[in-house]
């Protein structure tokens, strides 16, 4: 407490000594503002010359210092090979490992936008899969701006270039149902079966869920997963997600989830939170038509494109 | 009565089958099959039917956009093919389906660029219809609003080096009566930024 007091006292003394010291330097300074405006004003007009010079003669040199990486970094460019159609039909065969092809252009915004996740994913799933990149360039651009935007986004993978007077053959080598829309993603099981693939940007979200489905079970997956002892699994886990080309809504749709992934259900409580309007399927029919493992509840389900072709389903057991 | 109601829901589920197959048709439209007639509204805002922009001899749909620059390497060649074609009786109708690119710039790109009508597809409810994907994608429609042809204008985006005139090539064919040897040719483009629908 004493100490306490001590110091409020210090304290005040203080406050008293830097008042009277802030008053006199304003008081100083009014006087010295007055009497002496013009020389200050010179003298300030001096230190912004010279803080202005010295600031362009900072960005001279900047701009100097900046070019000499700049040279380093052309001699360091990523290789792109140019491709033909004959090319890229060997390069769609997966090497052993899953293929993850994107083709992009430096032209392409989206194309741009979505490549620094590309190059994250290589580089996470660097030993398991394979991922190349496959530019729609003009052919002046091969040494030119292709590999200069690789270098940016430090892209590894190795990088193509498709030149081609039918362009329509290639992309009908590549996949039936893509138009030639850039970007394109596809993603190849070790087999060469197209597991994925997404005109316009991908979401990396699914397609991090697409490798890791794959890595896992060492083929393409079908739209309703591994097989009754792996959901088994999953479903006592509580972690089962499902993929369906089918619109949960109709009846179809949800029986053949259930019946081709081989499970056999007590029934499903179906409780769909975020499709309005299909929520078509009663328990009671599902509990006709399977068996006697468990009983699920569909708790979240999400469109992941529009219109529904792929709807995400998180199931959990009773 | 029983045979009313039975015929009823037949018809019924015929229906259905058929509304379920559009909606579902991820091809879009097909070449030789009609397209109906559409609305949409064009740059200055004034609502238009494709009926009402079409030439005696059928029309040229053209899906544009403003910032492609697929696109931006075809404008000149289409807006040479529009002057050409409209003296054929075949009037091109651009649309664009872009919801990332606005009212105001699809207008201001189409008076600096083009003197054919630019339609805009607001909820990309044309381009789904029609099943088009990429910037610039041709639908030819022949004077019955038959498809005839579909894809790319030519084989190439630099225009320095086309060895086929796909459009053109049927064109040409079907005005002079001859069978559209090549009616369809995909060639790659921007994808056309959809408006999220969920």
């Amino acid at each position: 407490m004493t100490i306490s007091t001590s110091h409020q006292e210090k304290d005040s003394t203080t406050k008293q000594h830097e008042m009277t010291r802030n008053k006199n330097l304003f008081v100083n300074f009014r006087f010295i503002s007055w009497l002496n405006f013009f020389r200050f004003s010179a003298i300030l007009a001096c230190a912004i010359f010279l803080c202005v010079g010295n600031t362009t003669a900072q960005t001279k040199k900047s701009r100097v210092k900046k070019s000499a990486p700049k040279k380093q970094a052309v001699l360091n460019l990523p290789k792109v090979t140019q491709i033909d159609a004959e090319a890229l039909k060997k390069l769609l065969k997966p090497n052993g490992k899953p293929l993850l092809i994107n083709f992009w252009a430096t032209w392409c915004e989206p194309c741009r936008e979505e490549f620094p996740d590309l190059v994250k994913i290589g580089a996470d799933y660097q030993d398991k899969i394979d991922l190349i990149t496959i530019s729609l360039d003009e052919l002046s651009e091969i040494n030119g701006d292709v590999p200069k935007f690789l270098a940016e986004v430090k892209s590894n993978s190795p990088a193509y270039l498709l030149k081609t007077t039918d362009e329509g053959e290639a992309i009908g080598l590549v996949a039936k149902d893509w138009q030639g829309g850039l970007p394109f993603t596809i993603l190849f099981n070790a087999d060469g079966e197209t597991v994925y693939s997404k005109q316009g940007k991908f979401k990396t979200e699914f397609l991090r869920q697409q490798i890791e489905d794959l890595i896992q079970n060492g083929k393409k997956l079908n739209a309703f997963g591994r097989g009754r002892n792996d959901a088994v699994k999953d479903i006592t886990e509580g972690k089962l997600i499902l993929k369906t080309n089918e619109y949960l809504g109709r009846r179809r749709g949800l029986l053949m989830l259930v019946e081709e992934r081989g499970i056999k259900f007590d029934y499903v409580c179906v409780d769909f939170e975020y499709i309005e309007g299909y929520n078509s399927i009663s328990e009671k029919e599902i509990a006709q038509k399977f068996g006697d493992d468990f009983l699920l509840k569909i708790t979240k389900a999400k469109f992941l494109n529009y219109p529904p072709q792929v709807i995400e389903l998180t199931l959990t057991p009773k | 009565m029983k045979k009313l109601s039975f015929l009823a829901a037949a018809i019924f589920a015929f229906a259905a089958f058929v509304s379920f197959n559009n909606v579902s048709a991820k091809d879009g439209l097909a070449v030789g099959a009609t397209m109906e007639d559409f609305k949409l509204v064009d740059a200055s805002g004034a609502t238009k039917s494709f009926n009402e922009l079409k030439g005696k001899s059928g029309a040229v749909l053209v899906f544009l956009s403003v910032q492609c620059p697929v696109v931006k390497g075809y404008d000149e060649r289409i807006v040479k093919l529009a002057a050409e074609y409209e003296a054929k009786g075949i009037n091109v109708i651009g649309i664009n389906s872009n919801a990332t690119e606005s009212a105001d710039k699809v207008k201001t790109h189409a008076a600096e660029t083009y003197k054919f009508p630019v339609l805009i597809d607001k909820g990309n409810v044309i381009a789904d219809k029609l099943g088009a994907n990429v910037t610039p994608e041709i639908y030819y429609l022949n004077e019955k609003n038959v498809l005839v042809y579909h894809g790319a204008i030519d084989n190439d985006r630099s225009g320095e080096n086309v060895t086929i005139n796909f459009l053109r090539d049927a064109v040409e064919s079907n005005l002079s009566g001859k069978t559209v040897a090549k009616t369809s040719a995909n060639a790659f483009g921007c994808s056309i930024k959809r408006a999220a629908k969920n």
